[in-house]
């Protein structure tokens, strides 16, 4: 079994990459790390360099797992993207980590996590950074 | 005591610049500059353009021209800025500044890069200011003594130097600048009466609008280019170093290695600007090889690998030539840039005609606009070092949302020309027009200056010929047109030079043909 | 001439010529028709003195010949291109063709319907024509625009932009 965890290097990327450690090595599974860009625009800081890259996946094997990195441009959907990502491969569980949100800035800009949450076929675990600031 | 001339009339700039009022337009002017300087594809040309309806119904041009020059340096540094940062070089005076600048950032020494482009500019922008203050008014006045037959010829000049060393391809830099023509043969002939080319339309009677032809040209062809290639290849956002950019300026190694550079890329960039060869293009690329070559010759070879030299240099040279280019426009009314050709249709909409004559009636505005050089300077200098991380948002506007604006003032600027939507179908017509030359590979600068230059081109060459009634030799017989006009021919060979030297050494040439970066 | 040689080196990766051969052709071929076209029409414009040089006919007769000249060398170029030249690829017309239809709606509608409307409608349809698709935030960012353009154009700029049906 995979995990698929959604990456972004952020905070609550962060809180997603330890709770997905944790989760794989309870379940002696493999972590499959996604990082997307929306590719809409000319830089996007959620898309990680390969320092950042080797970061997160140095502290997923850190927990004991095996690591596979993927990276993709979604042409602006990262939820479809996630979504593709875990009917390819065989995985059971998806984490992600959700931003802090008032109700009024949901409604306003739509969300990754509320689609993958309902259109996802498998359990979708989904965590928030620890500490209270917004990006 | 041309000095101490020069200095009263510069004080007096000064002290018009330094007006609170005036101030605020140069400050908004460098800021809007670099807002929208900062999007690739976008350079200074374009953005004087889409930002000319603002200026339209000052009351004071001045306040104007101060805009613009603040305009200028903002749209300028903003290309650098996304050079370094995206490696996106918005036109081609930024391409050399790419090279290096962009592997300094990914090396996470974005900052540095950045502070030797600012700082480099300003020191390079202030002493070439400095040089077109002492030059600019004796050129004047030597230029007055010009006739017909040497204004026609030095245009001549202009248009094919320009041509012959910016883009790839001969035929079609030649094309692009007989296009540029065409469209500015069309309306009334200015000396007959006589319509041409209106197809019996009485809009066309006037001609077409410079603003329209480089609104549509830049902001429409480019943004259809865009759209052209949005859907299928989506760049990779290229990634910003976090934190970084707050910290790390420059080094005292830095210094040491970057004023020699700024100064050596201020002494190439002027001269060239100031010669009809098209702007910065040449400086910069000059500039890059020339730094490149010394740092060799010291046996230290950071060239390729992120070398502050090779952004020091270049957009030093890049700045100088912007003053540079400042004199033939504003002695001989003669642009040798897109940029500088915007300029000039700027000056025509507040009725302002560059050339021997503006130093004495419009003295004010000249040195204003000489004084406003300075300021502009500074205040880069000043708001950009530390608000680059504001200016860098603007790069992470969807790309859906920032073409869509630039097409809602690119329609705004043609629309409130005459306050008709004839004028957006005309752009839009061009638009397409440019569209194409983009997907073909055409160069888009020889047309704005086939545009703006080809009408002066034509009645200086009639007049000289009605001078001398109809006597063809005159344009032989003055010696200072027969040297342009030698020149001219000349110019249209240097391209080839590498292959011409080559052949006589009997070896094969390095590289076919000799270019110059692509238009701006 | 080794300075000047060395400064072809960082530029020559970026050439990319993107229309294929075909493309080309055709486009020099309608170079030729347009240039042969008005190099005719030379003849319309109105002048007492014929082709002298001085006269309205002389110049556009020359830009036209060398117009025309040029074309047929840009065919010749494009005859000579290897077969094999880049493919047109991935590009897409239809943004383009649907961008520009938008901009003549727009030059149609800008009076009528009255600068705040038409701007917000035109930023919108672009937006999403390009790609975008968070309606709330499009819809926002276009009414906002189009409102902020507005005021600042008609109250401070004192640039008069249509009313159109709304009568601000």
């Amino acid at each position: 079994m995979k995990i698929l965890v959604g990456y972004v290097p952020t905070a609550e990327g962060e809180a997603a990459l330890d709770a997905a450690g944790r989760e794989a090595s309870l379940r002696g599974a493999s972590v499959l790390l996604l990082n997307t860009s929306r590719g809409d625009a000319y830089i996007d800081a959620r898309y990680a360099n390969e320092a950042e890259l080797e970061t997160a996946s140095a502290k997923l094997r850190e927990h004991g797992v095996e690591v596979t990195i993927q990276q993709a441009v979604s042409n602006g959907d990262v939820a479809g993207e996630l979504l593709k990502a875990a009917a390819a491969e065989d995985v059971g569980l998806i984490v992600l980590g959700l931003r802090r949100r008032s109700p009024v800035g949901k409604l306003i800009l739509g969300s990754t996590a509320q689609r993958v949450l309902l259109e996802s076929p498998v359990p979708v675990l989904a965590v928030k950074a620890p500490t209270p600031h917004d990006d | 005591m041309i000095a101490l001339g020069v200095g009263s009339d510069l004080l007096h700039g000064f002290g018009t610049v330094l007006d609170p009022m005036n101030l605020l337009w140069a400050v908004l002017g460098v800021t809007l500059g670099m807002l929208v300087g900062i999007l690739p594809g976008i350079g200074p040309a374009l953005t004087i353009a889409l930002l000319l309806p603002i200026t339209f119904n000052f009351s004071d041009p001045i306040g104007a021209f101060i805009m613009f020059a603040g305009i200028y340096y903002g749209a300028m540094y903003g290309g650098s800025t996304t050079s370094i940062l995206i490696n996106t070089p918005g036109e081609s005076a930024s391409v050399a500044t790419a090279i290096e600048g962009h592997k300094m950032a990914l090396k996470g020494r974005a900052r540095a890069a950045l502070a030797t482009a600012a700082i480099g500019s300003f020191v390079a922008g202030t002493i070439s200011t400095v040089l077109l203050t002492f030059v600019a008014k004796p050129l004047g006045s030597l230029a007055s003594n010009f006739q017909a037959t040497d204004y026609f010829a030095v245009t001549l000049l202009a248009m094919v130097a320009v041509t012959a060393l910016v883009g790839h391809s001969m035929v079609r830099g030649l094309l692009s600048l007989t296009v540029g023509l065409f469209i500015g043969l069309i309306g009334l002939d200015s000396l007959s009466g006589a319509p041409r080319y209106t197809f019996g339309s009485l809009r066309l009677l006037d001609g077409i609008d410079v603003v329209i032809v480089i609104v549509g040209l830049f902001a429409i062809g480019e943004t259809l280019h865009v759209a052209s290639k949005l859907r299928s290849t989506p760049d990779r956002p290229a990634v910003l170093e976090k934190g970084r950019l707050r910290t790390g300026y420059l080094t005292k190694s830095d210094w040491k290695r970057s004023w020699a550079p700024w100064l050596r890329g201020t002494a190439l960039g002027f001269p060239f600007g100031a010669i009809p060869s098209g702007g910065a293009e040449v400086p910069t690329f000059l500039s890059y090889s020339i730094e490149r070559r010394r740092a060799r010759k010291k046996g230290r070879d950071e060239f390729g690998n992120g070398a502050i030299e090779g952004v020091a240099g270049p957009e030093a040279a890049n700045n100088a030539s912007f003053s540079g280019v400042l004199v033939p426009l504003l002695t001989l009314g003669l642009p040798t840039s897109a940029t500088a050709a915007v300029m000039l249709a700027a000056f025509q909409i507040f009725n302002v005609q560059p050339g021997p004559q503006l130093f004495e009636n419009n003295s004010t505005l000249v040195w204003t606009l000489i004084a406003s050089l300075y300021i502009g300077n500074l205040i880069l200098l000043i708001m950009n070092l530390p608000l680059i991380g504001l200016w860098v948002q603007v790069l992470k506007v969807p790309r859906p949302l920032l073409y869509a604006g630039i097409l809602v003032f690119a329609c705004l600027g043609v629309y409130s020309l005459s306050g008709s939507g004839y004028e957006v179908l005309m752009a839009l017509v061009i638009g397409v027009v440019g569209f194409f030359m983009r997907k073909l590979d055409f160069p888009i600068a020889p047309v704005i200056l086939g545009v703006i230059l080809g009408p002066t081109m034509e009645e200086q060459f009639r007049r000289a010929l009605v001078i001398s009634n109809g006597d063809a030799s005159v344009f032989f017989t003055r010696p200072l047109s027969l040297v342009i006009i030698v020149l001219t021919v000349l110019a249209l060979f240097v391209p080839y030079l590498p292959r011409i030297v080559a052949r006589l050494r009997g070896t094969q040439p390095a590289h076919q043909r000799l270019t110059f970066g692509e238009d701006d | 001439m080794s300075a000047t040689e060395e400064v072809e080196a960082p530029k020559a990766a970026d050439v990319e010529v993107e229309a294929s051969r075909l493309v080309r052709i055709i486009a020099a071929i309608v170079l030729i028709v347009l240039s042969a076209t008005f190099l005719v029409g030379v003849f319309d414009i109105r002048s007492p003195k014929g082709f002298d040089p001085a006269g309205p006919r002389f110049f556009p007769l020359l830009v036209t010949t060398a117009w025309l000249l040029f074309s047929i060398g840009y065919l010749i170029e494009g005859l000579r291109a290897p077969k094999t030249a880049k493919a047109d690829g991935d590009r897409s017309w239809f943004e383009p063709v649907a961008l520009s239809a938008l901009l003549v709606l727009y030059a149609l509608l800008v009076v009528p319907l009255g600068y705040l409307i038409a701007t917000a409608l035109l930023f919108f349809a672009v937006a999403r024509v390009l790609g975008s698709r968070q309606l709330v935030r499009d819809v926002v960012v276009a009414v906002v625009l189009a409102i902020v353009v507005y005021v600042a154009f008609t109250r401070f700029l004192d640039i008069s932009l249509p009313e159109g049906v709304l009568g601000l």
